[in-house]
């Protein structure tokens, strides 16, 4: 690792972003349309689906992100604790067609807030917006409930490609203004008090992150 | 250069002097500008390499015109990809930032003209000279070009001011190789006992090996028999002999990138290219055509090699285990799935059929790539350093191996409250130290900044640290882990899991959705060997690694499932069910091991992520007895890894800091024509009466009052001043730039005696006169 020096512009921020929701909201094909621009009304099989990185340059910052998948069966609910641990960031996807993964939604926010706290960016996405006639949750009830909990809410479509970039953006933007504030935080020397729980990983050009040549992060 | 003193400069290669010398031109710790003062006041050609402030890249920086504008100073980045070095705007790349250095000495290719070593460095004509004026570190630019002793020395040509020397310097060289490196055997050298210069012995006989290795490769005639015990350098130069043609060491390792553009995928391949361009480098155009065949059969070779091993299980120690695992990868490796990038080979698949037709060639370059794989030269490195004891890194190393064999043996026969989670916290703990100490320390010779580019350092250095740590440890490691485990009950409740899934459906227990596919008889027993593969290994990454060759074969066998949503919410249920139909429930430890030993920042990433989920998958075969479907995971299980994340948060806090507050100090020792250089430790507040008693033990003085500890007063070339007892250390080195403070340990009565001016001359004259008087 490069050794901090200058390098405001030197720094590259890694985040961990989990991906929730119940069996068929679309999160698969969501994270695939924005990692690799696939989408399949099929779904050829892509290897490593449930794990993906996307690097990005955000105001001269480079960012590389880490998605992180999850299994969305009920069954597998308890294991959750898991894979949302050390978070930067969840994004929890619910079909606005089918009612109950809205309250499914609702379930996974109060666990994380409950676990997490406010460290973690959360996200509320609409998917499937190409379905709109056959709509069953709300704008309006999705939009005042994502307000309430302090989370951002979008609108997606993984089959049109519509709203993801700006989805994955926006977070990513949200997670570097928290990661920026708790380093002033330690910067001004206030006694490293609270988010030991979860923090942030900040890397100068991280062998694993920065390049492929760095073991096991990179994928496709 | 002179004729006269060519006989003298014979014997060591531009190589050599640059390496035994790095640092006085590998500044790191300086900036461009500061580079460019220095080399103002320099002749034309002398050159530095620093690191550029704002993009923290390495930078060539050479003095190209006598005039004393700004522009007198050129600076060329130094590109570093895929483990090789290259100046910008040039095709040529090397294996290691000494081997750049050492071509452009002596051809100019993208540069207006060779560089030139300073003149003290290319007059020496000992290794003992050279280590004197390495001593000097970046005081050699501020002291003075020549004193009254190297004026008068019979080889000295006259003092070269900056205005004589551009006159010759700055003609256009034409861009071909030299075969510079081509010299006869140098007269036996005088053996000082300096640990530093027989690491460096060792060091040169890695190169030597790995040579003769590849003339024998390339089927030439000679190389006579390796060489593994001493006399490296004298084989090395027989060698080089024999492989005129091959313009010796430097060319040797030349690679031209165009010629063999490597792709993209293929980013462990520079062995290959090693060997392909140890021809290219030739010069004439025609014998590259000659050997274009041999050429072909080499590198089929060694693609072979490749596809059959992946590189990271070569740490494997024991030949038997090695040779297990080379074969078990021959089929499983086409097609690169998982992308561990650098550590996995890059499998050609068109070369998979070679591999079976040239076993013996295979066997014979396997050996060689090890040796001359980056990665294994810096593990090799610091093997040697953390078992020499005189080393600050080794006392680390061996101190605390110590104190852990004896804390194992406890885990293994009673057991504390934290057990096995406990001493695998701090193993993690130390190795993250332990690197921190070992960049601190500057004691890697050369330093790992010339052998590996700077985003593969933190990896490889990792793994090198696996090494020296974790290998002795492992055994008595797994063993305590398994005896803590089986007295906490998690391994029973684990074997219980497995055999009620077992015994009913494994398939509907574990919701294994129908139409999902699942592997089959073959591919269980593959995915079985693989999982028992990880107990033959130390390394938590390679363990990793065979964890994720499992899990792709998990998503292969799944094929295209029939509903919507894929693999995300199948994996995980196949997962389990492929370590349901293994039946190894010691794979508990090995996640547990791999979690806790695992370097941080593997833990976000794809690694991080199937490690997860096999640790998932053994909490829901855990808990399955007591609650079926939802139970998911024990409130147990559920504390253990909220422990387990707030540790982590924790290192990462308290990491940086620790390392800071490493307090290292380089001590030169001179005495009777033999200087050592020796890092020591020293606690906050410590005075200088008590450095200088660590001094006595290490550097094994009979009479520790007639010594005493030294300091130059000002930077550069000012005096040698006694350090008063009292005066705290930091103080002392409170001018130290960022780069390690030295003091030296002379004799008292000696120092005062003859105070010397310090200079490049002089130094030179350290190892012989001065320290008698």
């Amino acid at each position: 690792m490069a050794a901090g020096g200058a390098g405001g512009n030197n720094k590259t921020y890694s985040f961990k972003v989990v991906l929730l929701g119940e069996g068929c909201v679309g999160k698969t094909s969501l994270v695939l349309r924005y990692c690799e621009n696939k989408f399949n009304d099929k779904h050829i099989t892509t290897l490593q689906a449930s794990f993906l990185t996307k690097k990005l340059n955000i105001t001269g910052k480079r960012v590389n992100l880490a998605i992180w998948d999850t299994a969305g069966q009920e069954r597998f609910h308890a294991l959750g604790p898991i894979y949302y641990r050390d978070s930067n960031g969840a994004i929890l996807v619910y079909d606005i067609t089918d009612e109950d993964s809205f309250q499914k939604v609702k379930n996974w926010v109060k666990e994380l807030r409950k676990m997490l706290g406010n460290e973690i960016c959360l996200c509320i996405v609409g998917n499937k917006t190409d379905l709109e006639k056959e709509r069953h949750v709300s704008l309006e009830e999705a939009e005042g409930y994502s307000e309430s909990v302090g989370a951002k809410h979008y609108h997606t479509s993984a089959k049109l490609n519509k709203g993801i970039e700006e989805l994955f953006l926006d977070l990513c933007k949200r997670m570097m203004d928290t990661a920026q504030a708790e380093e002033r935080a330690k910067g001004n020397g206030a006694s490293q008090s609270g988010n030991a729980r979860r923090g942030v990983q900040i890397v100068d050009d991280d062998p694993q992150a920065a390049t492929p040549a760095g073991g096991c992060c990179s994928s496709g | 250069m002179e004729a006269n003193s060519l006989c003298v400069q014979r014997s060591l290669s531009v190589l050599d002097r640059l390496l035994l010398t790095h640092s006085i031109w590998l500044q790191l710790s300086i900036t461009t500008d500061s580079a460019l003062n220095i080399l103002q006041r320099e002749p034309v050609g002398t050159f530095l390499v620093c690191k550029c402030g704002s993009s923290q890249k390495k930078v060539l920086c050479v003095r190209v015109s006598v005039d004393n504008s700004s522009s007198a100073v050129k600076q060329r980045r130094i590109r570093e990809e895929e483990s090789t070095f290259a100046l910008e705007g040039s095709a040529l790349s090397f294996p290691d930032l000494c081997r750049l250095v050492a071509f452009y000495c002596v051809s100019r290719d993208v540069l207006p003209f060779p560089l030139e070593l300073p003149e003290t460095i290319a007059q020496a004509s000992s290794h003992t000279q050279l280590e004197a004026i390495s001593h000097l570190g970046s005081e050699f630019w501020s002291s003075q070009h020549t004193s009254s002793s190297s004026t008068g020395s019979p080889n000295g040509p006259p003092a070269g001011e900056s205005g004589s020397g551009s006159e010759s310097l700055a003609q256009p060289t034409p861009c071909f190789i030299n075969p510079l490196f081509l010299q006869p055997p140098e007269p036996p050298q005088e053996r000082a006992a300096s640990s530093k210069r027989t690491r460096f012995r060792r060091s040169l006989r890695v190169r030597v090996s790995t040579e003769t290795s590849l003339s024998q490769s390339l089927g030439s005639d000679s190389g006579g028999p390796e060489g593994g015990g001493g006399g490296g350098r004298d084989q090395r130069l027989q060698t080089n002999h024999t492989l005129n043609r091959r313009s010796g060491a430097g060319g040797g390792m030349l690679k031209r990138s165009p010629a063999l553009s490597p792709t993209s995928e293929e980013e462990d391949d520079y062995m290959a290219q090693d060997i392909n361009s140890s021809r290219l480098s030739v010069e004439q155009e025609e014998e590259e055509e000659q050997e274009e065949q041999q050429e072909c059969t080499v590198e089929e070779a060694c693609l072979s090699l490749k596809t059959t091993r992946a590189p990271s299980l070569a740490a494997l120690d024991s030949s038997s285990s090695f040779s297990s695992l080379e074969e078990n990868d021959d089929d499983e490796d086409e097609g690169e799935g998982l992308g561990f990038g650098r550590p996995r080979p890059a499998a050609a698949p068109s070369s998979t059929s070679a591999n079976s037709q040239r076993p013996s060639l295979k066997r014979m370059s396997a050996a060689f790539v090890c040796l001359f794989a980056p990665e294994r030269r810096v593990a090799r490195l610091v093997q040697q350093l953390s078992r020499d004891p005189r080393s600050a890194f080794g006392a680390l190393v061996q101190n605390f191996l110590c104190g852990k064999s004896q804390e194992l043996d406890a885990l293994q026969s009673l057991g504390g409250g934290g057990g096995a989670e406990e001493v695998l916290r701090g193993l993690r703990t130390f190795l993250t130290q332990a690197k921190g100490f070992l960049l601190g320390s500057g004691e890697l010779e050369p330093p790992i900044e010339t052998l590996v580019p700077e985003n593969e350092k933190d990896l490889v250095l990792e793994k090198a640290l696996y090494g020296c740590i974790l290998k002795p440890l492992w055994v008595a490691l797994e063993r305590g882990m398994q005896a803590a485990a089986a007295r906490d009950g998690s391994l029973a409740r684990l074997t219980d899991g497995l055999r009620a899934c077992q015994e009913g459906c494994p398939r509907q227990r574990l919701g294994v959705a129908a139409g999902v596919g699942l592997l089959d008889a073959v591919g269980i027993a593959r995915a079985c060997r693989k999982l028992s593969l990880m107990n033959r290994t130390h390394s938590p990454i390679d363990k990793v690694l065979l964890l994720l060759q499992v899990c792709k074969k998990v998503y292969q066998s799944l094929g295209t499932p029939p509903e919507q949503e894929v693999m995300s919410e199948h994996f995980l249920p196949a997962l389990a069910y492929v370590l349901v139909r293994c039946n190894t429930p010691l794979l508990l430890l090995e996640v547990l091991y791999m979690m806790e030993l695992l370097q941080p920042s593997w833990l976000t990433g794809e690694g991080g992520y199937y490690l997860t989920s096999a640790f998932a998958s053994l909490c829901l075969l855990q808990s399955q007895p007591q609650a079926p479907p939802p139970g998911g995971m024990t409130s147990e299980a559920q504390e253990k890894l909220r422990e387990w994340s707030r540790r982590r948060g924790q290192e990462k806090d308290t990491h940086a800091p620790s390392n800071q507050n490493q307090r290292l100090v380089r001590v030169l020792y001179q005495e009777g024509g033999q200087s050592v250089l020796r890092t020591l430790q020293w606690g906050d507040g410590e005075p200088a009466s008590s450095l200088a008693l660590s001094c006595a033990t290490a550097f094994a003085v009979s009479q520790p009052n007639c010594y005493g500890l030294f300091c130059r007063a000002g930077c550069g070339g000012g005096e040698m001043k006694p350090l008063p007892p009292h005066a705290l250390i930091h103080e002392a080195q409170a001018h130290s730039d960022g780069t390690l403070p030295s003091l030296s340990y002379l004799r008292v009565d000696h120092h005062t005696g003859a105070v010397r001016r310090l200079t490049r001359g002089g130094a030179v004259d350290l190892g012989g006169s001065v320290c008698e008087e």
